[in-house]
């Protein structure tokens, strides 16, 4: 199907939203202020959604499963920085990864927003 | 015990100049974009390995004959806790402790380190009022797609 030297894309890709508007937002700061990171952090998430080590790991507990459009999903977060984190939904059967909250972590969150 | 941190090029360049100071610490060689290296003397790796295990085993056979005892030696090893909804403190102390014990037998603590850190970093989520209460959703679904950030995109 495809002609030599053709891109060859992802098979089955992730795609990355926003699953809402402050989410988006939050996500926006921080490719403002560490866009390298984000970039890393993006690949990886993309790459392996589940995959766990010091920076990746699900939440616990309540926050543990979070509603996004209805469906009920796991809930995960990402240290972009030593401050700086993204929390994401899984939902398998879209291939979609939620951004369900991007930004510094507390405090520091809660002083940016008060602003 | 000191740890002293070295970029992981540098080591591959002349591990020369990273091994003396195994001499007196550890090392953590950094990869950019993998997980860093941990280098240690043998002797030392056994020492740390021997007593985490025991004092593992102590724990679990605490556990099995007082396990409400155990349960508040753990907490108190984690005021983090603190932050967690008090219904959630008891079982994520419950959790850890079936991890350790699990670990305690079999030498595979990996499970409890990514329990104990998923824990945490719930916790520290908690700690924000307004973080917490906005990760409990319900989200719209309705926010755009984010494309790859580029590099040159800042």
């Amino acid at each position: 199907m495809t002609g030599r030297g053709a891109e060859l894309s992802r098979p089955k890709p992730w795609t990355v939203r926003a699953a809402d508007r402050q989410a988006y937002q939050g996500w926006q700061r921080l490719l403002a202020a560490v866009p390298d990171n984000l970039d890393r952090a993006w690949v990886a998430l993309t790459s392996d959604p589940r995959h766990v080590d010091q920076r990746q790991h699900s939440l616990k507990g309540q926050l543990g499963m979070v509603k996004v459009g209805g469906a009920t999903l796991e809930q995960w977060q990402y240290e972009v920085t030593g401050a700086g984190r993204i929390w994401y939904a899984i939902d398998d059967d879209s291939r979609t990864l939620w951004i369900t909250r991007a930004g510094a972590g507390h405090p520091k969150q809660t002083d940016t927003r008060r602003k | 015990m000191s740890v002293q941190t070295f970029p992981y090029s540098s080591f591959l360049r002349g591990p020369s100049q990273v091994l003396p100071s195994l001499a007196d610490a550890d090392v953590i060689l950094e990869r950019r974009d993998e997980e860093n290296l941990v280098l240690s003397r043998a002797e030392r790796f056994e020492a740390v390995a021997t007593g985490l295990r025991i004092a593992a085993r102590s724990l679990a056979i605490l556990a099995r004959r007082h396990r409400d005892l155990a349960e508040e030696v753990l907490a108190e090893e984690l005021p983090w806790l603190t932050w967690l909804p008090a219904e959630e403190r008891l079982t994520c102390v419950r959790e850890l402790l079936a991890d350790l014990v699990a670990g305690a037998d079999t030498g595979l603590l990996v499970p409890f380190a990514r329990n104990l850190a998923s824990w945490r970093s719930t916790a520290e989520a908690w700690s924000d009022p307004q973080l917490a209460r906005e990760l409990q959703g319900p989200f719209d679904g309705d926010g755009p797609v984010i494309e790859r950030p580029t590099r040159d995109a800042a």
